[in-house]
This record gives structure tokens, sequence and C-alpha cells, in this order.
């Protein structure tokens, strides 16, 4: 005897705002009958803050087991409450619910999905086909995906505003290379620091001056994750993604475009919500060319290294 | 996924060893897989899979193979790039209801559906967020034309990704990818919008000049390699400038404008950053007209642009063949001529100087700007040294001079122009012998020559031409070569001098001893002044017995047969028209000596065997005024026709017929009391009045001709083929019917060989239907 269960739902890509109806179906595939007591639907909705990956030594690893995940959504719908039988072969079910927040729940909106390092905001459609005590009940989830029509805690954009930025020896807190402190080295640039999720981030680089010859450079985006305990805020950084914009010892005096897309579900408006918030950074990396950067070839560009230079600009994300 | 990178690393750790078969095999295999995981419908692996193969064009250090491995990548790139546009596309013309509407070839982004969108933005984001440089840019340009499905304007796309490639140092590396950009946007279809092109050609300007000035490293690649890399850095110049004008870039003109051409120099070093090779490009792919209309600016601009990326001269030489290619008007070209005029007293190297006076030539002299000519000749010479003038020059040196020759209509003119001749002597080897080819070949074709230093100088360059055929191999050049000899020494004339003009054709002989086209020439050059002493009437037989005498010298050294016979043939008509017995008898006796040549010297053609008896037949009727004497009468010589032709086994039946009817034919004029006709001379006697009434004479005459006959019927009868026969049979009898007195013997013969001649061919036949009518005729006579 086989017996599949599966959910699909209307919009292929899975994205739901709140206060629209997410329409779908249950879809049974069975080689006998079977009779049920009922059919539920489930939506749930939570933050968690416990998240710890493999190998991350932050200090929320030691979270884990004080903060609970915050539920901000959770909706059963009986799709058939009463018992009946679902025949042999294919057997679509349909179901619809609201997107609302939870009622009992203070907080006045769904966050948007979001899978970060140490906060994850997830959203599930649960099935079950519930078969008295005597069965195992038949159950499939499926995630689906919240966005926000408009942010709600970044004040709406105004006209983009461009940052203008310059990069120098001077600029830099941690030590650098003599040859760069005594050849000296100029990067300008503008670089736009509200951004919405539809948009790359923009803007551009050139380098004016360096003696010292250019490896690489490297635009990252990286999330800040927070979280809230009881007195304490712990904050933990990590990359997103890193994105190069020049390979080698580029021409003086051009200017390169800084265009980086916003990956999907890794980043989220940004968010400050009390308990915890979810804020973006981007932090423009320069390599240059070292034989001591050789001796250390799986350094990552996080770690503050003589032969390179940084500047971190926070980044707001919004969704228009 | 983790397996699979491990074992990319490993495969690009040996890639290091292998060769570029190898390499190509496995980037072939690569390709297959990619092809594999996206049937399997794991995009996925698919997308990173060509993600390694791009990363591959990041490596830079084998200049010379970067080139292949750039066409091996983009191959797997355009595959990845034809499946993400195939799906999109089924996505866009799949409806919910599962029914598929075609899109119309040129749709646009309003006719795609969200879904279809959603995918394409997709795509778009997962290599976005790739972490290089170079397999991002090559990732999106693969899947450019995946653009049409969100947008319907790429201009600020294309700039986007040209302004990326900035980013890209290494200017191979960022060469190829240019390239690359320009041969994906096509399929954009963004109409004449070239300013992306442009920008790529700027900013690639902008990394040649870097190159170009900096005194060390580029990257990897060290200041010895420059060349190289600006030799590897062309093919993608010249793509994209040839993007940019078949993009049906409207107005040309504005071209010249963008790339700063006849602007304020000043202005433009800011504006466009030309390098020489990008500007030699865009000479290259500039329509001509446009070229030409705006010379005296390109030049300004060419002088303002010099650097080591091309040569200028090699510049200078496209604008040469590009103004000789356009509708040019003079107002506009004299002045640009000027301009070169100056350019090119700058070039102190020869070489240079000659491929820049060889590019503007043809111009120079269309315009008869002859006036330049002396000062280019004067150029050449000042900046030559004597032995130093070596292969790399010759070439040119060449082409110039035989412009010069051909545009001139006399040879006379070439040679009076000032250092021509100096210029000349630079010349050596196969260049040499091409200008001296071209030389005789103008000197004969504007008639006879007969300025003895012309004649000294032609003679010289056909002794320099003649020392470089090689006789034993007589191909297409050397025996045109022989032909423009031959035809010099037969257009010499020293008309009233005849001495002269002898002793020209023996010094001819002498320096042209291997070729028998020219001797022959020589051979007829000389009758022909024995012939005009002749006529001219007076104290000719000294001069005519010389001639003879050359002739007799030269003929035997002829080496084909039948030439050979006709030479003796003619000479010895000469010699009997001048009234040299002795001379003539000789002639002719050699003259029958080549038939004896002609069975061992092999396979002859059908020509060649019409002229073999119409020259017998010749001879037999030269016979008939050659006087005899006691010892050697007429028919000894007959009979050595004869003779030698009883024997020859492979003379055709039908020539034999027509030699031995010849036979009969002279034996019967020697029999009659007055001659058909007679020499000239009257130094000669006439064989009837030598042999009046001489019995043993006309005996001698009546056996040849009937062994003559007799030979005829024995070929007759021999003879397999039947029309053959009859035709044979035919000619014996008319020859009978008009050489033999009329009589029942010869009535009974040719009644005979009608009979035979009836019997082989259809009695239809024309040419029996005649003879029979003739042979009527001829009897009801002898009857009347």
């Amino acid at each position: 005897m086989s017996s599949k269960i599966e959910l699909k739902l209307s919009r292929p890509s899975r994205v739901y705002r709140p206060g629209e109806c997410v329409q779908g179906k249950i879809i049974t595939t069975l080689s006998t009958p079977i009779s049920y007591q009922k059919i539920v639907i489930t939506a749930t909705g939570s933050v968690n803050l416990q998240k710890v990956r493999a190998g991350m030594t932050g200090v929320i690893e030691s979270l884990y087991s004080v903060v609970k995940p915050i539920r901000v959504l959770k909706k059963i719908i009986e799709v058939s409450a009463s018992a009946g039988k679902l025949g042999p072969g294919r057997t679509e079910t349909p179901f619809s619910f609201i997107l609302s927040p939870q009622e009992n729940v203070t907080l006045a909106s769904l966050y948007e999905t979001f899978h970060g390092g140490n906060i994850s905001i997830q959203y599930l459609i649960t099935a079950d086909v519930l078969r008295g005590y005597l069965h195992k009940p038949l159950s499939t989830a499926l995630e689906f995906i919240v966005e926000n029509d408009k942010v709600y805690l970044v004040r709406s954009p105004h006209l983009p505003e461009y940052v203008h930025f310059y990069i120098t020896q001077d600029t830099q807190k941690h030590q650098l290379l003599p040859e760069l402190l005594t050849g000296r080295f100029q990067i300008s640039g503008k670089i736009l620091t509200e951004c919405s999720l539809k948009d790359p981030i923009s803007g551009d680089l050139t380098v004016e001056t360096s003696a010292v010859r250019i490896d690489s450079i490297d635009v990252q985006l990286l999330r800040v994750e927070s979280i809230l305990t009881g007195e304490r805020i712990i904050t933990d950084t990590s990359v997103i993604q890193t994105t190069q914009i020049a390979d080698g010892d580029i021409c003086r005096s051009l200017r390169l475009p800084i265009y980086v897309l916003l990956p999907r579900l890794l980043v989220c408006p940004t968010l400050l919500a009390g308990a915890f918030s979810i804020e973006f950074q981007v932090s423009i990396v320069i390599s240059f060319e070292s034989q001591l950067s050789k001796l250390y070839p799986k350094s990552d560009l996080r770690t503050p290294r003589p032969w390179l230079a940084t500047l971190t600009l926070p980044l707001k994300v919004f969704r228009t | 996924m983790e397996d699979l990178d491990d074992l990319e690393t490993i495969a690009n750790e040996e890639k290091k060893e292998i060769t570029r078969q190898e390499y190509f095999k496995r980037l072939q295999e690569v390709k297959g897989e990619i092809n594999l995981a996206w049937r399997a419908e794991d995009r996925i692996r698919a997308l990173k899979l060509s993600i390694k193969v791009a990363r591959l064009l990041m490596d830079t250090s084998v200049l010379q193979f970067y080139p292949t491995l750039f066409t091996l990548v983009v191959d797997v790139m355009d595959m990845l790039g034809d499946l993400v546009w195939e799906r999109i596309k089924k996505r866009a013309e799949g409806s919910e209801d599962g029914t598929i509407c075609s899109l119309p070839d040129n749709f646009v982004s309003d006719d795609i559906c969200c879904e279809a969108k959603e995918t394409c933005y997709n795509w778009f984001c997962k290599i976005g967020s790739i972490h290089e440089l170079v397999p991002r840019i090559y990732l999106e340009l693969a899947i450019l034309r995946c653009w049409r499905f969100l947008e319907d304007s790429f201009t600020s796309i294309l700039q986007r990704l040209v302004m990326m490639m900035r980013g890209l140092a290494d200017p191979l590396a960022s060469a190829y990818c240019h390239l690359y950009l320009a041969r994906s946007a096509r399929s954009l279809c963004s109409g004449n919008d070239v300013r992306y092109l442009i920008m790529s050609l700027g900013d690639l300007s902008i990394l040649l000049r870097r190159i170009i000035l900096d005194k060390e490293a580029v990257g990897h690649h060290f200041w010895k390699n420059k060349k190289v890399l600006i030799s590897l850095m062309e093919p993608a110049i010249d793509w994209i400038m040839k993007c940019i004008f078949i993009s049906g870039y409207q107005n040309a003109g504005n071209m010249l404008v963008e790339f700063g051409v006849g602007t304020n120099i000043a202005v433009t070093a800011r504006k466009f950053p030309c390098v020489s090779i990008v500007l030699h490009y865009f000479l290259k792919h500039l329509s001509a007209d446009l070229i030409s209309n705006n010379a005296v600016d390109i030049i300004d601009f060419i002088e303002h642009n010099k650097d080591i990326s091309v040569e200028s001269h090699l510049v200078y030489r496209l604008l040469g063949h590009k103004i000789c290619e356009s509708q040019h008007s003079l107002a506009s070209i004299s002045n640009a001529m000027n301009r070169i005029m100056q350019v090119l007293a700058q070039y102190n190297n020869l070489n240079e100087y000659l491929i820049i006076v060889d590019a503007f030539l043809e111009i120079l002299l269309l315009y008869s700007m002859k006036n330049y000519l002396p000062v280019i000749l004067g150029g050449i010479m000042k900046r030559s040294q004597p032995d130093k003038v070596g292969d790399v020059e010759m070439d040119s040196l060449k082409s110039i001079l035989v412009k010069i020759i051909n545009h001139f209509d006399r040879l006379d003119d070439v040679l009076a122009l000032d250092h021509f001749t100096l210029v000349l002597d630079l010349l050596y080897g196969s260049w040499r012998n091409t200008v001296y080819m071209n030389m005789l070949h103008k000197a004969t074709r504007s008639g006879q020559i007969g300025d003895p230093t012309r004649i000294q100088f032609l003679f010289e360059a056909s002794q320099l031409l003649h020392e470089s055929i090689d006789i034993s191999n007589m191909n297409d050049e050397n025996k045109h070569k022989a032909d423009l000899i031959s035809r010099f020494v037969g257009m010499v004339n020293f008309g009233a001098e005849r001495e002269q003009h002898l002793s020209f054709l023996s010094q001819s002989r002498a320096a042209f001893d291997g070729i028998d086209e020219v001797k022959t020439t020589l051979i007829h050059s000389s009758n022909n002044l024995a012939i005009k002493s002749i006529r001219d009437n007076v104290k000719f037989l000294s001069f005519l017995k010389s001639c003879v005498a050359f002739n007799e010298v030269t003929v035997p050294s002829i080496s084909d047969c039948i030439g050979r016979m006709n030479l003796y043939v003619e000479t010895a008509e000469i010699a009997l028209f001048g009234g040299l017995i002795s001379h003539a008898e000789g002639l002719v006796t050699s003259a029958i000596s080549c038939l004896q040549c002609l069975e061992t010297e092999g396979s002859h053609t059908s020509a060649d065997i019409d002229r073999i008896s119409s020259l017998t037949c010749k001879v037999c009727s030269l016979l008939l005024i050659l006087p005899g004497n006691h010892e050697n009468r007429p028919m000894h010589l007959a009979q050595n026709v004869i003779s030698t032709f009883r024997c020859q086994s492979l003379a055709l039946p039908r020539i034999k017929v027509r030699v031995f009817c010849a036979i009969i034919a002279l034996s019967a004029s020697l029999s009659q009391k007055k001659h058909l006709y007679h020499a000239k001379s009257a130094e000669i006697i006439s064989n009837s009045q030598l042999f009046f009434g001489d019995l043993s004479f006309y005996e001698e005459l009546s056996s040849a001709a009937s062994l003559a006959l007799q030979i005829l019927d024995d070929i007759i009868k021999e003879e397999p083929h039947l029309a053959t026969r009859g035709r044979l049979a035919l000619d014996s009898c008319n020859c009978l019917l008009v050489s033999f007195k009329r009589s029942p013997q010869l009535r009974l013969k040719c009644a005979g060989l009608i009979a035979v001649a009836k019997s082989c061919l259809n009695e239809k036949d024309k040419y029996l239907q005649s003879t029979v009518s003739f042979f009527d005729r001829m009897l009801s006579d002898m009857e009347n």
C-alpha cells in the first residue's frame, strides 16, 4: 500500500503578503482508499533565535536554551471537519486562509521571511489527515514566503542619496603594511546606503592613487543580527555574500561600478523588533598585493590584515 | 557538490601538465556533463559547472593559449545561454491551462508572464551572487539575451557591463571579455546604439596605453611580451570595431567625431584615448569614401597618435589602400598627397618608407602627380645603403617599380626618370627578374626596338632573366620568361644596319643558348634579314651567305625534330631564293634527315603528324626546282624520302599515302618538258634544262613512281579499317589520274582502286561520287 501526500500553493513563487488569501490544495495519491476523521491545515510562523551553525563561535551559542522561538503566526483550518473517505488514485482537496497576524500576539505585523545565521523567520503550512488512534496520520509541510507590502519599521524612503567615501591609509584603524603607509593610496567613491530589495546596491569607486599594486577589490554584504536577552543585546555580524568588483591592479582614475544584486531570502528589510533586530552593512575591501598575504591563503576578508583596507557602511534595506 | 569540487580541483591541477588536445577533450566532457545535469533537472549543478568553466578564463598565464581557451569556454557559455533562454521562453509560452502560444520573434517584455519573469530574474540573481568578477560577467553575458524578458531597453545594462569590465586589470582577459560582450549584445537587437562598443574601445585603449607606457610588468606580462600581448588583443579590437560598423550605424561621419578625428587635438586627448592599433582597425572598417574625404584630418590624427602598438607606416599603408579604393576627387587628393609627402620625409627607415610609398603610388600615378616620382625615387636612394637592402624591402621595392613601369606607355619614359636606373640596381633575385619581365613586356608592346642603348639594356636584362630559367623545369613562369625574351629578340630592329642586326642575332644565340623558342625566333629574324637584303638587291650575296650560315649553325641545336625540319625547309627556301644551290641542297638533305629521327622521338600528336606530312610535301615541291647534278640527281633525295617513309612503321597510312602521292606528283612534274614553276634566281638552272633528253633520268623517274605506286598498293591492302581504306584508295586514284599519261594500264589501275573504294564506302559518299565522275570524264577524254 502506497500513499503520498503533497501540498501545492496557487503561486509557484510561494510568496504572499499579509492580508492576502493563501490558496492551495492537498493532493493525495493513494493505492487503496482510506477513511479519515478530519483534515487539518496549520499555518505557523516563528522567529527562531537559536539556530546555531556548526563552527560558529558566537556569543549567541550560549543562548541556545535561553531564548524561545517567538511565534508570530498560528492558524488552524479544518478543511474537512467531519469524518470521510479518500478514494484511491489522485484526490485534490482545496483550502484557503487569509494571511493575518495572530490575534493574541502583541506584534503588530508579520515579519518577512528571512534565513539568517542566528535568526530565522520562517512560515510553514502543514497538512494533516487524521485517521484515529490506530492509524498514523498522513502529513506534509511546505514553507511559504511572506513579504510585506510596505515597510513599517524603517522610515519611508526619500530620494536616494549617495554617500561619498574615501579610503586612504589614514582611514584604517588596524596596522597596515609599511609600504602602504609610505606609498599611500586613495580610493574614493559613492554608494547608496538605502537600498530597495528589488534593486542592486549601486555606486561607484575610483582608485585615484596607489603605489602598491592592487590584488582585488571586493564588496561584502554583511548581516548584523542582534538579540535582546534580559539586559544585554548580543550582536553577531556575518558575511552573506562577497562580490569581487576588481580583479588585479586596475587602471587608476577609472570609475568602476558597484553593482551587487541582493540575494533572495538571505536579505529582508531592515528589522528592529525589540526582542531582536536584523540589520545590514556593506563593506568595501581593498586587497593589496603582498608577499605576506600568500602566507595566509585561507584568510577571510573580515579579519583586519595589514594588506587589507576596509570601509564598512550601514545599509538600510527596504521594500518598495 | 563537495565531491564535485574535489574532482574539479584535481582536474585543474592535472591540467597544468596536459596537452591542448586533452584540455579540449576535458572541456568537451564538462560540456557534456552540464548538458546531462540540465536534462536531469539539476540546474544548480549545470550552473556550478559552467561557473567553473568560466573561471578558467581568469588565468592568462599562457598568453598564446588564451584565444583558444576563450573559444572553448565561450562555446560552453553559449550552450548554457541557449538552455536558459529556451527554458524561460517555454515558461513564457505556456499559459496556465497548458496550451502553448509561441512568442513572436520581436516580443517585448510586456508579453512575458510574471512567472517567466520571476524565473528569469532568479537566474540573474543566481549569477549575480558569483564571487569572482570574470565568471560573473561571462555568465551574465551568456544569458544576456534573457534581459529581453525583463526589459525593453538595454543601453544601461550594456554600459554597466562595459563599466564592470574595468575591474579586469589583465588586458588580455579584458579584451576577450569585451569581445564576448560585443558578440552577445548582437542577440539583443539593440539597434544602432553603439555607445557601449565605443566605451569598450575607450577602455581597451586605456589598457593598451598602459601596456605601451609601462616600462615594467603589466599584470603577469612583461615588457618583452608587449608585442605578443598586443597582437593577441587585436582580434578583439577588430571584432568590436566591426560590430560598430555592422550595427547599421547610420551616420558614419559621426564616428569620426566620436573618435576625435579632425577636432582640436587637445580636446580629443581627453575625449577618446586613442591608441594607434585602435585607430588602425578604425580605419580598416571605416568606409573608404569617408576616409578619402577627410584624408588630411586623418593624417593629422595619425601623426598625433603614434605609439608602439602598431607601427605608423602600417597605418599609412592601410590609409593608402583605403584611399585607392575610394571614389576620390583630385581636389581632396592633392591636399592629402602634399601632406603624405611631408609625412614621408620623416621616415628614415627604408622599409617603412617603401611601404608607405607603395601604398600611395597608385593614387599619385592616377592623378599624374609625376613630379613626385623623382622625389620619391631620390628618397629611396637617400635611404638605401648599397648591399644593405635586404629581402624585407624587396617586395615593396619591386611593387613600386612595377607600378611605375606599368603606368607609363613607353619604357623610354620610365628609364628617363631621375634615379630610376639607380633604384633598379638595388634589386636582386626574383624581385629583380619580375621587374625586368615587366620592362620587357612594356618594351615589346610598343613596337619595334631600334635604339642601340635601349637594346643593350634590355639584352642585359634578358640575360639575367635567362640565367634564372631552369630549363629542366619549364613551368609557367619560366615559359613566360622565355616568351618575353623571344618576343624581345623578335622585336629588335636595326633598320638598315643589317650586319649589326645579324651580329645581335648571333650575340643572342650565344646568350640564350638554352631556349629553343628564342633560337627559333632568331632564325626567323635572320631569314627576314636575308629576304630584305635580296629584295634590296645590292651586294646581298655575302650577307645572305652569313644569314644562311647563321641558320645552318643554329638549327641543329633546336631539340624539337619537327621544328628543326620546318626551319631547315624555311632556310632552304631562302637559299634557293637567293641562288645558293649547294646550301639549299644541304639544307634539304638535313630536313629529310629530320624525318629519320621522328621514329625515335616517341609519340606525336595528330597536329604534329599533319605538320610532318605537309613539310614532307613541301620538301618534294622544293625538289622540283632544286637542280640536280650528276652525282645527286633530283630523284636521289626523293629516294631518301621514299626509303625513310617506307620503313616508318609509326607513320599513319594516311600520311604515307599523302607522301607517296607527292612523290608520284614530283616524278610526273619532273618528267614534263616545261616545269610548273622555277626558281626566281637566274643562278639556278631548271632541271628540265639540265636533264633534257637524259633517258636514264626519265627511267629513274618512272622507277621511283612505280615504286611509290607499289608501296601505295601495299598500304591500301594492309589498311584494316574499311572507311579509311576506301578513302586512301580514292586519294591514290585521284593522284594517279592527275599524274600519269592516260593509258589502259592507268584505267585498269584506277578502276581497281575505285572498286576497292566502292567495296569499302557507301555508294552515296561524296568523295567516291566525285572521284568516279572525274575518272569517267578522263576516260571519255581518252576515248575521244
